[in-house]
């Protein structure tokens, strides 16, 4: 087990170049998927808010696309869009969405009617009050989304490497070939540290915004 | 009887022509007509659920009547499309039951909501919210405070100054004075008569309180189910009672005396 343990670091200290090169990648594509999954699935939350209708239809199709098992959604979608890192963005994203749409949709759905009637009774135009009270009221559940969201998108993202794209992965996907154990492992660890760091980060984020006015 | 202000041959700012409205198959409103004389304090007294919130809002067309009309500002609420209606709550002060501030904004960004949409300058802005707070007696401390950070019976006054923001020629108020204790409750009224007799606004003033609509109200609106019961003076409402409904009402405060 120690051999182990110095065995990893004597790989981080050796090929420093390697893991963070695999890092910047993972980084990437993690932050890609994010972004699309956070201004599409914001989108699709926000006209769920609208009208019930949408809402059943997204949903339907959002929670669909997150219960299927990642090796078949990537198996099934490299026969459409082949090796490497679009197939790997686009599952991504969509694994991402489900949280975002649902997020925005209640986030937005639970503002007190009172403070909806106010707006609407003092002329506030549709697009005026999706800026400036739809939005910020649900902002810290969207917030909330895309912290749970970004953690699994960063988890999630080591797997890209078995279609071909980059990131972390990769070392795991190496050592796993190669019985290297401790490449495994040190892939490993970075992929979960990374996600802890982004959830530190965005957690800290999310109270900067919203300590003050919210209970 | 109080004197009936508003200036002579000027138009009243709100007529309602028998009209209906339903949420289901029981109308709320039942040939209801009315019409609210410029810059008098009209309180409305009932029921709950005998449709005061629903004549309301009739009047800035968050409810739409089935039949008959709802005349605001010489202008029909029915027949507006979305950016006219806009326009037309623009000019109406509206103090929602239950206050309604908005929480993510501070008090300041709360009182010149109206003004901010309309992208009025930062300076000019504060001085008015400056203003504003001054006139319904709470210190310019609370400014920058959140809804939250306020006091029950200062939101009341935060909400007062919001709907007076762009000094409208005509309130809406429903319950404004509800969930505050009795004292802080005849400090606003007190506040909502300076502010009327200075600026003289139509005030459509909607109470559960009997006192309150007989203090407040050059004259009373009382409904029950939907209809007019009674309308008239204070002292009118008090000494001649239509039904015995009315004087129920009335007969309350006596015994709380
Ligand atoms: N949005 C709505 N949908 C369905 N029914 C409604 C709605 N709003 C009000 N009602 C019903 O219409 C009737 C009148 O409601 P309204 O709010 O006008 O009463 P109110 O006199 O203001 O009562 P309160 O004093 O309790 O505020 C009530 O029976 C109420 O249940
Ligand atoms: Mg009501």
């Amino acid at each position: 087990m120690l051999d182990l343990a110095r065995e990893v670091w004597r790989l981080y200290t050796v090929r420093t170049d390697f893991f963070l090169s695999l890092l910047g990648q993972h980084l990437y594509l993690s932050a890609v998927s994010i972004a699309i999954a956070f201004f599409l699935g914001g989108a699709v939350g926000v006209a769920c808010a609208r009208n019930q209708a949408v809402k059943a239809v997204s949903m339907a199709v959002v929670n669909f696309l997150y219960t299927i098992p990642s090796i078949a959604f990537f198996g099934v979608l490299i026969a459409f869009t082949g090796i490497g890192d679009t197939t790997a963005i686009i599952v991504l994203s969509a694994y991402a969405l489900l949280p975002m749409v649902r997020n925005t949709c209640t986030g937005i759905s639970n503002i007190d009617p009172d403070v909806m009637e106010a707006a609407a009774g003092m002329g506030t135009p549709p697009l005026a009050l999706l800026w400036r009270i739809q939005l910020p009221l649900a902002l810290p559940m969207i917030l909330t989304g895309l912290r749970n969201m970004s953690v699994m998108v960063v988890a999630t993202a080591g797997i890209a490497a078995f279609v071909g794209a980059g990131g972390l992965g990769v070392a795991i996907w190496r050592g796993i070939t190669t019985y290297n154990l401790a490449m495994a492992v040190a892939g490993s660890l970075l992929i979960a540290f990374l996600a802890l760091s982004i959830d530190f980060l965005l957690g800290i984020w999310e109270k900067k915004f919203t300590q003050r006015w919210s209970s | 009887m109080k004197n009936l202000a508003g200036a002579a041959g000027e138009p009243p700012p709100i007529i309602f022509r028998e009209v209906t409205a339903a949420y289901g198959a029981e109308p709320v409103l039942d040939s209801f007509s009315l019409e609210v004389l410029p810059g008098e304090i009209l309180t409305v007294i009932g029921h709950s659920g005998c449709g005061k919130t629903t004549s309301l809002k009739l009047i800035n067309g968050l409810a739409r009547a089935q039949s008959g009309s709802v005349t605001v500002f010489g202008q029909e609420v029915g027949a507006l499309g979305p950016k006219q209606l806009i326009a037309l709550r623009r000019r109406i002060g509206y103090v929602i039951q239950g206050v309604g501030l908005f929480p993510h904004l501070t008090v300041w960004k709360n009182i010149t909501y109206v003004l901010d949409l309309l992208r009025e300058e930062r300076e000019q802005s504060r001085q008015k919210a400056l203003s504003l707070l001054g006139l319904v007696g709470l210190e310019p401390e609370l400014l920058r405070r959140f809804p939250r950070e306020l006091s029950g019976g200062q939101r009341q006054r935060v909400g007062l100054a919001r709907a007076l923001a762009f000094s409208p020629r005509l309130l809406l108020m429903d319950e404004p004075f509800g969930a505050v204790d009795g004292i802080t409750r005849a400090q606003l009224q007190r506040l909502l008569l300076g502010l009327h007799r200075d600026l003289r606004p139509t005030i459509y003033f909607i109470t559960h309180d009997i006192g309150e609509a007989l203090a407040l109200g050059d004259r009373v609106l009382v409904m029950r189910r939907g209809r007019i019961e009674q309308l008239g003076p204070p002292a009118e409402i008090r000494e001649r009672p239509a039904s015995d409904y009315v004087r129920q009402l009335t007969d309350t405060i006596i015994y709380k005396k």
